[in-house]
């Protein structure tokens, strides 16, 4: 497909544009299982601890089924049935995705093993590759509890990837899971942070579900099937250049790419190339 | 044998020592029926501590588990549970084995917490508020909504403010209806039909402009739910009642909106005190050139709700229709007439302090009554493309008063009548033409005729000294033709991050005054022509915009007074620089910095030399007639926060205006009349203030919280009786507003303001603090069966007011709606007030008013809707 790529971002706020998440548009959609709860978080994130421009947000469905758990966008989901909806009704072009949701989807099963995972990076598809769920050893801190959404919750604190991480559950809800790849608490993970609060989790809603839970596959099936590992460390490549690593992408050309700041003006691409964003992943493996 | 046994002997002894530390428990989780309980949580917890958990785990599908312990404790609890089945705990010795747990399917009850829609969202630069998640059962109008969001506020005149400055342009669905008449809309639209209410921040509305011309000021944009475009609305209001008059208020409203067409047309009348005029204000800055010299002397009115001492019969229609053209062209009319009687009755005592620290008193016993038409009519084409932008705007609007009062004054009975017509005739004409990314050329033409004859007579003749007659008989015509017209280029030069936009600029105003009072003539007029070049340096960076503007004319004024046929000119080269730098921090802060000098012009206003009657005992004629000018330099800093999560919107402004006048014009005070005199000056007022203002919003029971406060200082010269005085002053205001909703059956609103100031004469002691205390309270009820109950207190306190400081009103009304009808009883001044007493003080003038207020009445409201 013959594209125009241009690309809206102030080179110097690069960190807040340049991953800038595109809408795909749903190809086909595939009930795996049905969802019996749903829990909504907010989730802040940064790209790294010291990221100056402050939290990226996002609200994040963590849906829970008879088989599986689905942990996804509500922002990129919402997108992309809009984009889809518009082409469906004719449009040429459709609306993108607003603000800076963490691309990241999950859906893994209800016990230990594998989670099928997708990482959207900006306009170059996804990354599609399955990881390992540990089995984390949680410590408690009887001492501390706090009440959130009116639920009574209990402290605990983990190891996980390279982190450590203090989570809020509650015994009134006996669901051992959480957002990500959290669980194996005695109840439903309500809050959980990373110690220097890279990434903060907070429910914001549980609700009761009905709804099924669907694996989506999209149309310009750029998906790159992969590794973990490889995953890893495209993103290190793409955040230390993400203007080098979409000219890459595309072929090499530089032309094919026109950088328009938010003043209107167009950016030298060199100047754009060696702008980094700072990065350290969830998990450090 | 012998070494089984031994190994035996060091395996037991092993396991028991492991076994003392870490305690192995194992088992299944199943149902009485026998079957294993899947994902059922474990935990083990200290017998002396139940809320410690020790350890936990799940069962596997088939129901079985086993957990490590380390406890001191003698025994353990362990505890079962999941949603399927009734919790379990059963006591167990510290010790490894197998323990299973017979539990009970039920599934348990789960709390939930859903997720309601967000409130405020964002989308680049767009905010959106959910309007179903701000509006109350009561709300009729969508100023009632708007003024429970965070961040937007809307002033007594239906002004909508976004984080304390006027919004620039309102639309609806992206169509400007209203031209600047948004009052209109936001007053009759009902809130129940719109879906979303858009702030458009820096919203750039020529999109020709584009990313070459920052706009700091927000727009805002009407979301209509999707049933309600493309149908026809009308609806129509009857009421009746009866206070000391049989009371009338009818209203029809009707409404279409489509893509393509809007329509909004309105017919209202009542005479139970709703001020009508108040919605057809325009918010453009198309003012009116001129303004009456000579005024009749009403009843000034009190600073208390206008319903309650607007004695009124009040007619009004509007028309507002817009037509799409094309993809980005629009065709838009709007007219509208409004007719209206109103009564006043007063009595004042006003006090001017005198150079010698005496006051000069005057008691005032005014009964009037005006009679005003008014209409407008506006024709307005706009395109705008990416590239063009053309607006072409032409306006008619027509003023007539007539009014007549009665004042008892200095033992005299005074009768006045006075009458004023204004016409006018605006053009405006805007066009952009952006060739490329940085060029392109604008051209920018407006051109105002008016006229404004007004005539005043008083009986008897208080100046009997100096005009012939026992009565006094006046004309006055103050016309203008005034034209502005800029022709400049997008940018011509571009350095860097630096673009160039040279403009050519051409003013030209004429005005002309004629007067005759008795013998007493004037006729002449002012010609100011100011024509030159300005530069706008703009400097784009980052996140920062500066732009320094710096115009360079020639300005020629020429005075000719057609009397003594004598001419005075004056040319003069004046440049008035303007900086304006902003620096968004981040999408939450904002910081920005403004600076200007201008000098200000002669007016005909203070150049007749013979004299002019300004009010029944105000006699005026200017002995320095020159052409002066003088110079005013402002500065003023702002500083905006905002955060859509938490719905948080503050900020501060800090100003400093200097004015340095060439000629100081004041009052020279002899009993009940005054002249106004004028004497040249070297002095200088100065004028600080600052407010500090926040808005925030709460998930929490619809809860909205705004506040500010301002503090203001000043020092200026004042000419009283031929003497230069300087005085200064001090003043402390507060506002705050809350709404509320803590029950389905009850929401709370509350506005309350505190203002308190206070003024100098130098050499002299401070003039005592005024201080001012309005508070504004409404309870609405919402009952079983659809009625609901509002009651409203309004409490007014004046610390200068002889007696009772406080003064308090009362409202109630009752609605009931069933099926397209919907009733409204309601009963303003319960508490049957009669007076108001009020006290005012400002620049060394004090003044104690009473003015009569409505009476106590009942009114009976029918809202239906015909289509």
């Amino acid at each position: 497909m013959k594209q125009l790529i241009l690309l809206m971002f102030a080179i110097l706020s690069v960190a807040a544009s340049a991953q800038e998440t595109c809408s795909r548009l749903i190809d086909k959609a595939t009930p795996i299982d049905t969802a019996k709860y749903k829990v909504t978080y907010s989730l802040k994130y940064k790209f790294h601890p010291d990221q100056q421009e402050g939290y990226f947000t996002d609200t994040r469905i963590v849906q829970i089924g008879k088989r599986s758990i689905k942990d996804y966008s509500d922002i990129i989901n919402h997108f992309d049935s809009l984009a889809t909806e518009q082409v469906r009704r004719g449009a040429s072009s459709y609306s993108n995705v607003s603000g800076m949701p963490w691309p990241v989807e999950i859906i893994r099963p209800l016990r230990g093993g594998n989670a099928d995972m997708k990482y959207r990076l900006g306009i170059n598809g996804f990354f599609v590759y399955t990881d390992s769920v540990p089995s984390i050893q949680w410590e408690f801190s009887p001492e501390e509890s706090t009440s959130i959404l009116g639920y009574e919750c209990n402290k605990a604190t983990a190891d996980f990837a390279g982190r450590k991480y203090t989570a809020w559950f509650t015994s009134e809800l006996p669901l051992p899971f959480g957002p990500y790849k959290f669980g194996g608490l005695p109840g439903l993970i309500l809050k959980i942070e990373s110690s220097e609060k890279q990434f903060v989790w907070e429910a914001v809603g549980f609700e009761k579900s009905n709804a099924p839970i669907i694996q989506y596959s999209y149309q310009d099936g750029n998906d790159k099937l992969c590794s973990a590992s490889d995953v890893d460390k495209t993103l290190v490549r793409y955040f230390q250049s993400p203007v080098a690593f979409i000219i890459a992408s595309l072929g090499g050309d530089s032309r094919r790419m026109h950088i328009v700041g938010k003043d209107g003006k167009e950016v030298d691409t060199t100047d754009a190339t060696k702008q980094s964003i700072p990065y350290k992943p969830l998990e450090i493996r | 044998m012998r070494y089984l046994n031994i190994i035996i002997v060091i395996a037991f002894v092993v396991i028991t020592a492991y076994a003392n530390a870490r305690t192995v428990i194992a088992g299944v989780v199943k149902t009485s029926q026998g079957r294993g309980v899947d994902m059922a949580s474990l935990v083990v917890l200290p017998i002396n501590s139940p809320k410690q958990f020790l350890s936990s785990t799940f069962t596997d599908e088939d129901g079985s588990y086993i957990l490590n312990v380390s406890s001191d404790c003698d025994s353990l609890l362990l505890k079962a549970s999941s949603i399927e089945i009734a919790p379990t705990t059963i006591r167990i010795p510290n010790c490894s084995g197998k323990y299973d747990i017979i539990v009970e399917d039920k599934a348990i009850e789960l709390k939930e917490v859903v997720v309601k829609s967000k409130k405020i969202y964002s989308h680049g630069d767009t905010i959106n508020y959910n309007v179903a998640n701000f509006l109350g059962q009561n709300d009729q109008a969508l100023a009632d909504v708007l003024k429970k969001m965070p961040g937007i506020s809307v002033s007594e005149s239906g002004q909508v403010s976004y984080q304390g400055k006027p919004i620039k342009n309102f639309y609806i669905e992206g169509l400007d209806l209203m031209k600047g008449h948004y009052g209109i809309a936001t007053q009759n639209i009902d809130p129940n039909n719109i879906a979303t209410v858009q702030v458009l921040e820096n919203h750039q509305d020529i999109k020709a402009l584009e990313g070459l011309r920052p706009e700091e000021q927000a727009s805002i944009n009407i979301r209509l739910k999707e049933g309600v475009k493309g149908v026809f609305n009308l609806i129509a209001t009857l009421g009746g009642g009866y206070g000391d008059e049989a009371l009338w208020n009818n209203s029809a409203i009707a409404t279409y909106f489509t893509r393509s067409s809007q329509f909004l047309a309105t017919y209202k009348g009542n005479n139970t005190g709703e001020d009508l005029s108040r919605e057809l204000y325009s918010f453009d800055n198309d003012y009116s050139r001129t303004s009456n010299i000579a005024n009749i002397s009403m009843p000034s009115v009190p600073g208390i709700d206008k319903r309650f001492y607007y004695f009124n019969r009040s007619h009004s229609a509007t028309f507002n229709n817009v037509y799409r053209i094309g993809k980005s062209g629009e065709f838009g009319i709007n007219a509208a007439y409004l007719n209206d009687s109103d009564s006043r009755q007063s009595y004042s005592n006003t006090a001017n302090t005198l150079p010698d620290g005496s006051q000069n008193i005057v008691d005032e016993l005014m009964n009037g009554v005006s009679r005003t038409d008014k209409a407008y009519g506006d024709l307005t084409y706009l395109l705008n493309g990416d590239t063009k932008y053309i607006k072409e705007q032409l306006k008619f609007d027509w003023f007539s008063t007539d009014a007549d009062s009665r004042i008892f004054a200095g033992g005299d009975d005074i009768v006045q009548i006075g009458k004023t017509d204004e016409y006018r005739l605006f053009n405006k004409f805007h066009m952009t033409n952006r060739s490329s990314e940085y060029r392109g050329y604008e051209i920018y033409s407006v051109i105002n005729l008016e006229k404004r004859p007004h005539s005043l007579s008083v009986n008897p003749n208080l100046f009997s000294e100096l005009i012939n007659g026992d009565m006094l008989w006046q004309n006055v015509d103050y016309r203008d033709l005034s034209t502005e017209n800029r022709v400049g280029l997008l940018s011509a030069w571009r350095i860097g991050n630096v673009n160039i936009h040279p403009t050519y600029f051409m003013n030209y105003t004429h005005n002309s005054l004629t007067s005759a009072l008795s013998d007493t003539h004037n006729d002449l007029y002012l010609d100011n022509l100011a024509t030159g070049i300005s530069a706008e340096i703009a400097w784009r960076y980052r996140k920062v915009n500066a732009s320094l503007y710096i115009p360079v004319g020639y300005r020629f004024f020429n005075l000719k007074n057609r009397l003594t046929n004598v001419s005075t000119g004056k040319n003069s080269v004046r440049v008035e620089p303007r900086l304006d730098f902003s620096y968004k921090i981040s999408s939450n802060h904002d910081l920005s910095l403004k600076s200007a000098l201008n000098y200000s012009s002669p007016s005909i206003q203070n150049l007749y030399s013979n004299y002019i009657l300004t009010s029944y005992r105000q006699l005026s004629a200017y002995e320095v007639a020159g052409l002066f000018e003088g110079i005013n330099l402002s500065n003023s800093l702002s500083y905006n926060f905002k955060d859509l999560f938490s719905m948080s919107f503050a900020g501060v402004d800090i100003s400093w205006n200097r004015q340095k006048p060439d000629v100081l014009y004041g009052s020279y005070y002899d009993g009940l009349v005054e002249r106004v005199i004028s004497q040249r000056t070297n002095e200088t007022s100065d004028m600080i203030s600052a407010i500090i203002r926040g808005s925030q919003g709460f998930d929490w029971r619809r809860l909205k919280i705004g506040l500010s406060a301002s503090y203001s200082c000043y020092t200026s010269p004042l000419l009283v009786q031929n003497t230069v005085i300087r005085y200064s002053g001090n003043a402390i205001g507060v506002n705050g507003d809350i709404s509320l909703t803590p029950f389905k059956w009850l929401s709370i609103s509350y506005e309350g303001e505190y203002y308190q100031s206070a003024s100098r004469q130098k050499g002299f002691d401070r003039m005592p603090w005024i201080k001012t205390l309005t508070n504004k309270g409404t309870l609405d009820f919402n009952l079983p069966g659809g009625i609901s109950i509002r009651t409203s207190v309004y409490h007014y306190y004046n610390n200068f007011n002889d007696g009772d400081k406080s003064f308090i009103l009362l409202n109630a009304e009752a609605r009931y709606s069933i099926k397209r009808f919907s009733f409204k009883l309601s009963c303003d001044n319960l508490l049957n007030r009669k007076e108001y007493v009020y006290s005012s003080s400002s620049a060394l003038t004090e003044s104690n008013s009473i003015y009569n207020i409505r009476s106590r009445s009942i009114l009976l409201k029918i809202r239906f809707r015909i289509f």
